[in-house]
């Protein structure tokens, strides 16, 4: 197959250098909104739930957003949408009477009764927060003409988890952070983030593990202040982490650039020709030579072949690649041939 | 192979740190890892909601209002305690007293200062508007500016004239 394709089948964000790219990989703004006079998805029946999904159907433009049922996609389809972070790993789990609306650009997407009735999101690559904001925003402007919203004069939207009343925003930013994480500094950075009021999840959000040195950092409060502040704070606090990561980085390279260089190299060594590999080795492994480039280690010619195998080798996208259903097993030999094949190509 | 920390469970947790060049290998089982704080960078799950659930689990309350529920949607306040969810934006106003603390506790704050929408925000644009107004003019009066706290005297009427206006209307 040729290079193309795999740059064609990733998320547009994954392979696009934003500001800041060598840290971070993007931005993302998710806004939660809920119909008036119904009850929230969780606690209303598949009837209602199939009610509400289509009237906010209607709701959506056909013009720039394509929308789907999720009962009526298969179940690798979902997980590779959850892989792209069109979806989260909540709504896959139980998809009956839930949908989702994905722009053209699939940028932004809309969860339909997913925690709540509407999950606005938009990523842009880098950190570059005010640019999803103004996508999110747009997308909620339109949505607000047609339909009647839950909105309380004190306590703002009205969500199903208190956790997110008020704005309904979450902020967050995807952050690679290899230099951190070997020097094991991990858990200082996260304690520190935890006091400036932010919280650091996994790469699918709450509740999932942090896998090739990917981390997401979200605000965890959403009411008592303006959107623009919680995006002010979380500019704050990535800026920080950023500078935090560079530091290191460069505090390696110059004290010991030879086991640097061993290992950023060793790293592709047996990515270019292993036979057999899990997702999660070849994670760790990409991120070892995504630091590689990043410092100039490694030339970056083959940056857009790992950012794009970061994202194809998880195991819904591999199997839509070869386009067949793979047993785990089958997986890694397929997975190993795949990275082997991409990286020859250099 | 035992824990190098306690020496009494099975090394369950292989850390493997490498700085400046020097290798330290520590084998430590689960509970000794969560002590030293190295589980925490493995384990990135939501520690928000966990500290969301223990509050609400923590706090105690009658049983008559454990049974009570809400009018539009008939959840009860204990579904509410167990699950963490509200049923229905009703939920909001039908549990008014008890989620004011909780907010208080989990946000920090319990007054919406962020966007409006247009349709369903009502008069809200035009209260914050008015609030502001009222702010500089207290400061204008102070600043012995009389001139121009007149102007601004009439302008706050001005507003709640459409607010009262739309009010009706």
């Amino acid at each position: 197959m040729a290079k193309k394709d795999i740059l064609d089948l990733v998320t547009p964000w994954m392979i696009k250098d934003g500001p800041d790219g060598d840290v971070v990989l993007s931005s993302r703004i998710r806004l939660a909104r809920n119909l008036k006079d119904q009850p929230f998805p969780w606690h209303a029946s598949l009837e209602t739930r199939e009610k509400v999904r289509t009237k906010i159907k209607k709701a959506i433009n056909p013009e720039e957003f394509d929308f789907l049922s999720l009962e009526d996609i298969s179940s690798l389809e979902r997980e590779n949408m959850m892989e792209s972070h069109l979806l989260s790993p909540q709504i896959i789990a139980d998809p009956a009477g839930r949908g989702v609306a994905i722009s053209k650009d699939r940028l932004s997407s809309i969860m339909v009764n997913e925690e709540d009735h509407l999950r606005i999101q938009s990523i842009a690559p880098g950190l570059d927060l005010d640019v999803a904001m103004k996508k999110a925003n747009a997308i909620d402007d339109q949505i607000e003409k047609v339909l009647d919203l839950a909105f309380d004069e004190k306590y703002g939207y009205l969500t199903a988890w208190p956790t997110n009343v008020g704005t309904g925003i979450r902020v967050s930013a995807m952050v690679h952070l290899p230099g951190l994480a070997l020097t094991n500094n991990m858990p200082r950075t996260l304690n520190s983030v935890n006091q400036l009021g932010m919280v650091v999840r996994g790469i699918y959000g709450e509740g999932t593990e942090a896998l090739g040195n990917l981390y997401q950092i979200s605000n965890q409060r959403s009411l008592g202040r303006s959107e623009e502040e919680f995006l002010k704070d979380l500019a704050t606090v990535a800026t920080h982490v950023i500078g935090e990561e560079r530091k290191i980085r460069n505090i390696v390279i110059e004290k010991n650039r030879a086991f640097l260089e061993d290992k950023v190299h060793r790293s592709l060594g047996t990515l270019k020709e292993a036979r057999l590999i899990g997702t999660n080795e070849a994670l760790a492994l990409l991120s070892d030579v995504r630091l590689g480039i990043d410092l100039g280690l490694i030339s970056d010619a083959i940056k857009p072949t790992v950012q794009a195998l970061m994202q194809i080798i998880r195991p819904a996208h591999l199997q839509k690649y070869l386009g067949n259903n793979l047993d785990p097993e089958m997986r890694d030999y397929y997975r190993a041939t795949v990275i082997r094949e991409e990286l020859a190509k250099e | 192979m035992l824990c190098d920390r306690c020496n009494l469970n099975p090394a369950t947790v292989h850390l493997k740190t490498i700085l400046n060049g020097i290798v330290e290998e520590k084998h430590l089982c689960q509970k000794c890892a969560k002590e030293t704080g190295q589980l925490q960078m493995l384990n990135v799950t939501n520690p928000f909601s966990s500290f969301f659930e223990t509050l609400l689990g923590s706090m105690e309350y009658q049983p008559t209002l454990l049974r009570s529920k809400c009018g539009v949607c008939n959840l009860t306040f204990d579904q509410f305690r167990r699950t963490g969810q509200l049923g229905c934006p009703s939920c909001y106003r039908e549990f008014n007293n008890e989620l004011q603390p909780i907010l208080r506790r989990i946000q920090g704050d319990v007054t919406h200062r962020g966007k409006i929408p247009v349709r369903q925000g009502g008069n809200l644009s035009l209260k914050r508007q008015i609030e502001k107004l009222r702010d500089e003019l207290k400061d204008l009066v102070k600043r012995e500016e009389y001139e121009k706290a007149a102007k601004v005297r009439d302008e706050i009427k001005e507003l709640e004239e459409k607010a009262g206006g739309n009010q009706n209307g």
